[in-house]
């Protein structure tokens, strides 16, 4: 009796429910679709900003000497002035917020395309600690998971359910829907001038007494140290000229986990790997600085004067 | 697994049909075994501590009920609170007390090395916490009978809609609906539905979006100005209502989707007019619990010292809210406030009703405005140290409030832009349900074209503009 | 005493509690039907109620009052 009772219940009033999901459903399906190849349309467009440098880096530029890395990355290597100095077509594909695992996957979808002649991989001095952040960041990839099938192990790494998200078409789009909409107009272009995918600071450091970094000893993190070793193999094989350099802090620094890492791998003769941490040059010059952790437009051009020379003579070894 | 994780978008529509296709004698096993795999997932040894509470509060309220001798009777209800309470008091205040008796040892020059456990706080541990003990009240006060069956008695406990964060539901309600659980009901799924719907829009879109602005100003309170930090903490009252709310509504909504009915936690907490007014629209469960359980039996004892009786029995009520939410001075601060300011209100409460009565005040439009104004900037106000670090930082945040200007601190447009357009579509309901309740209706509606757009516009929205994870950051360095 | 006698004296302690001399007790009233009658003000109300009367309350007795109905009868039987 309970039974019949409930198959009936079931047979009638439970299919008016799943009519109704279902036809919601549809709907949204539509309404994804429709929004998301919009979104994903003027998401190519755009002109200028921090997605246009990012599809920049990933598909169209085919710049001898590349840079990698985050803001200090993005903040810190004077493309024009390497350029000039160096006689290499250079780009500067740092991005604010992102680690190395997004830098291993700019890495991955340009040496597909072509064969750069150097790599810069500018490194914090946390770069290899493990961080749930970081895996969160890696949603900056996500337009391009469809286009760049050699990037979408590291994108499935932000978590075990991005394949079945990306089934929405509006996901990969989630929250830049006003950055895509700036990014298009040509006002941006203006506001924010594009010097080779370089972005110059011009503040200055208010508070002018060096601080000790008070880091608490971290654990290195497996995928980060493979991203590293990845692209120390490739170069190796395919006599690129690879150098991962320490930038410049306004701050006493101190030996992480990180560093060390990439100082062995250095003595090992691995890699070249250059530590600008507590150098002299910088941390007695606050008016080369922003903040703490970024050099401004000056002391960007006196880092990458520096680099030139350093970087110079390396080239004739490795040819 | 949280509500608004992945794996409970796959737990909770595969749960459903499962529930639906158990026959009607044995759904309360499935949400049983249901329940415990929700919280298991998150940490199974948390799951122990609930099976122990239930087990304990199971043997005793039994014990109760066949015992006709009145002491005995509150010793075991006294026993079993103290055994229920000691989980919650072990695990949230451990970690503070250890560091208090290790640094009050310290100023004595003693250095004994205390146990530093980092222990995290089960989740959960406080809402359901509070059910169980309202349970053995109500069985030592005979309005419920002790429940025969534990398995049902460990649904009531681990009831896994209510579990992470309430509401605070009473055994009085929920075990009958437990015991006699009716077929599929049309209405309660679609109203479950549509409070999911709405719960997921508050969370994701308006309380998250609004953490990234006022964490970016709130987690470095010493370089920003005070507009900056005027503005964020404006702000703050709405993170929680839509954080609390929205969590809530979804809370209710999963229960209603599963057949149940679970109590209001929030009723448009922002157009009360007066404080007292405000504590019946926000946490209603927590408050009903707090004043049934703690106000009314102090409020009763203190009774011969007339209106300071009820002072004093407001001012507990609230310092025990406040170490219930955590015990930090901060805390206790922010309850005592809140209980200062019910007392004054009390307090004056004759000659106000006399004013309001002379002026007819309750029908001034102005009136109305003025109190919801003042009424939010009370609540505002105390609310700094509850969300300050501790309370320097708070007092620090009031001081630069009212001594420093300057340019107000946007860091992403877009973030601001965002957070603005939620918060708007929050009020702007809130507003109407509140005022003009039968106009502007979209979920409700009549036509089912309006009905089926709204959802399918709000489910858009979250897409667009819903926080999934924390990669959102507003970049901010000194 | 009688009924009546009882709901007039409940009369003037309700118009006295809640400064109203035009509320009229019925025994279907609650406390959503009075203005001001909230938590703060009933163990206002209870006490007055104890006083005038001269019983005492036990809190399990009033944990049951529903409605003025039931304060009636329970001073009823106090009396």
């Amino acid at each position: 009796m309970e039974g019949s009772l409930f198959i009936f219940n079931f047979r009638c009033v439970g299919r008016k429910i799943i009519y109704n999901l279902v036809l919601i459903g549809i709907i949204i399906l539509i309404l994804d679709s429709a929004i998301g190849k919009t979104l994903n349309y003027f998401y190519f467009t755009e002109t200028s900003g921090v997605h246009y440098r990012t599809t920049v880096s990933m598909e169209s530029n085919t710049a001898e000497l590349l840079i990698f890395g985050s803001s200090r990355a993005n903040h810190h290597y004077v493309a024009e002035t390497l350029e000039k100095g160096l006689t290499m077509d250079t780009y500067n594909c740092g991005r604010e917020g992102n680690t190395i695992l997004y830098s291993y996957a700019i890495f991955k979808a340009v040496v597909k395309r072509y064969a750069p002649k150097v790599l810069i991989f500018d490194v914090n001095i946390n770069e290899l600690d493990y961080d749930k952040v970081s895996y969160e960041r890696l949603s900056s990839l996500l337009p391009y998971y469809e286009n760049h099938p050699e990037i979408r192990s590291i994108i499935e790494l932000k978590g075990p359910f991005e394949k079945y998200k990306l089934i929405s078409k509006i996901y990969p789009y989630n929250s830049i829907l006003l950055t895509i909409a700036v990014g298009n107009m040509g006002l941006n272009m203006t506001r924010k001038s594009d010097l080779k995918g370089y972005v110059p600071l011009y503040d200055y450091i208010k508070d002018t007494t060096l601080h000790k970094i008070e880091m608490a000893d971290g654990i290195l993190d497996t995928n980060k140290v493979n991203a590293a070793l990845g692209i120390i193999k490739y170069c190796n094989s395919n006599n690129i000229l690879l150098i991962f350099i320490q930038s410049p802090l306004y701050a006493i620094g101190q030996n992480t986990i990180s560093t060390n890492f990439f100082t062995k791998l250095a003595e090992e003769n691995e890699t070249i790997f250059w530590n600008f941490i507590n150098d002299p040059d910088f941390i007695n010059k606050p008016e080369y600085f922003q903040d703490q952790d970024h050099l401004n437009d000056n002391g960007a051009n006196y880092f990458s004067n520096l680099l030139i020379g350093k970087i110079t003579n390396l080239i004739p070894t490795q040819k | 697994m949280g509500f608004t994780s992945f794996n409970f978008l796959i737990f909770f529509p595969l749960l459903i049909i499962l529930y639906y296709a158990t026959p009607l004698k044995f759904r309360w096993c499935t949400l049983l075994i249901a329940s415990y795999y929700f919280y298991v997932n998150i940490k199974p040894c948390f799951a122990l501590i609930t099976a122990g509470i239930t087990l304990s509060t199971y043997i005793f309220t039994r014990f109760m009920d066949n015992t006709n001798d009145e002491s005995l009777k509150r010793k075991f209800m006294v026993m079993n609170i103290i055994l229920i309470l000691l989980p919650l008091i072990f695990f949230k205040y451990f970690s503070t007390v250890n560091k208090g008796i290790f640094s009050m040892l310290e100023s004595f020059h003693l250095r004994w090395a205390l146990p530093e456990i980092k222990l995290f706080l089960p989740i959960g541990i406080s809402f359901y916490t509070f059910m169980a003990v309202g349970y053995t009240v109500d069985v030592f006060n005979q309005e419920i009978k002790s429940e025969k069956n534990i398995g049902i008695l460990a649904l009531f406990i681990s009831f896994f809609p209510l579990i992470l964060s309430g509401p605070i539901e009473r055994a009085k309600n929920m075990l009958p609906q437990f015991t006699a659980i009716k077929g599929l009901d049309n209405k309660m799924i679609t109203k479950g539905f549509k409070l999911l719907l709405w719960g997921y829009f508050m969370k994701l879109v308006v309380a998250d979006r609004l953490g990234i602005y006022i964490d970016a100003i709130y987690n470095n309170i010493y370089q920003h100005n005070g507009t900056s930090l005027l503005f964020a903490s404006f702000l703050y009252p709405f993170q929680l209502y839509a954080d609390l709310g929205g969590y809530s509504l979804i809370a209710i909504g999963t229960a209603n989707t599963l057949g149940f009915n679970v109590v209001q936690n929030f009723k448009r907490p922002f157009f009360s007019v007066t404080m007292s007014e405000f504590w019946r629209r926000w946490h209603i469960s927590l408050i009903s619990w707090l004043t049934y359980y703690i106000f009314t039996p102090l409020s009763f004892k203190y009774r011969k010292f007339g209106i300071w009786g009820i002072v004093a029995a407001l001012l507990l009520t609230f310092l025990i809210s406040g170490i219930w939410h955590g015990l930090g001075l901060t805390f206790v601060v922010w309850g005592i406030i809140q209980g200062l300011f019910l007392s004054i209100e009390a307090l004056t409460n004759d000659r106000r009703a006399i004013i309001k009565k002379k002026y007819n005040l309750n029908k001034k439009w102005w009136y109305i405005l003025f109190g919801i104004s003042f009424t939010f900037i009370l609540f505002d106000a105390s609310l700094i140290f509850g969300r300050a670090q501790n309370c320097i930082d708070a007092l620090h945040i009031f001081f630069r409030i009212f001594t420093t200007t300057g340019d107000l601190f946007i860091g992403s447009p877009s973030t601001l832009i965002y957070c603005l357009l939620g918060l708007i579509m929050l009020l702007a309901k809130d507003f109407t349900d509140e005022y003009i309740p039968s106009r502007f209706l979209l979920f409700e509606n009549r036509n089912k074209f309006i009905r089926v757009i709204s959802y399918s516009s709000i489910i858009i929205l979250i897409l667009l503009i819903g926080v999934f994870d924390g990669g959102q950051f507003i970049y901010f360095q000194f | 005493m009688e009924r009546y006698e009882i709901i007039e004296k409940l009369s003037s302690i309700f118009h006295k509690v809640f400064a109203d001399k035009t509320l009229i007790l019925s025994n279907e009233m609650t406390s959503a039907d009075v203005n001001g009658w909230d938590s703060l003000t009933h163990m206002l109300l209870i006490t007055e109620i104890e006083n005038v009367f001269s019983i005492k309350f036990k809190l399990k007795e009033l944990n049951k009052l529903r409605n003025v109905g039931d304060m009636v009868n329970i001073i009823c039987n106090k009396l």
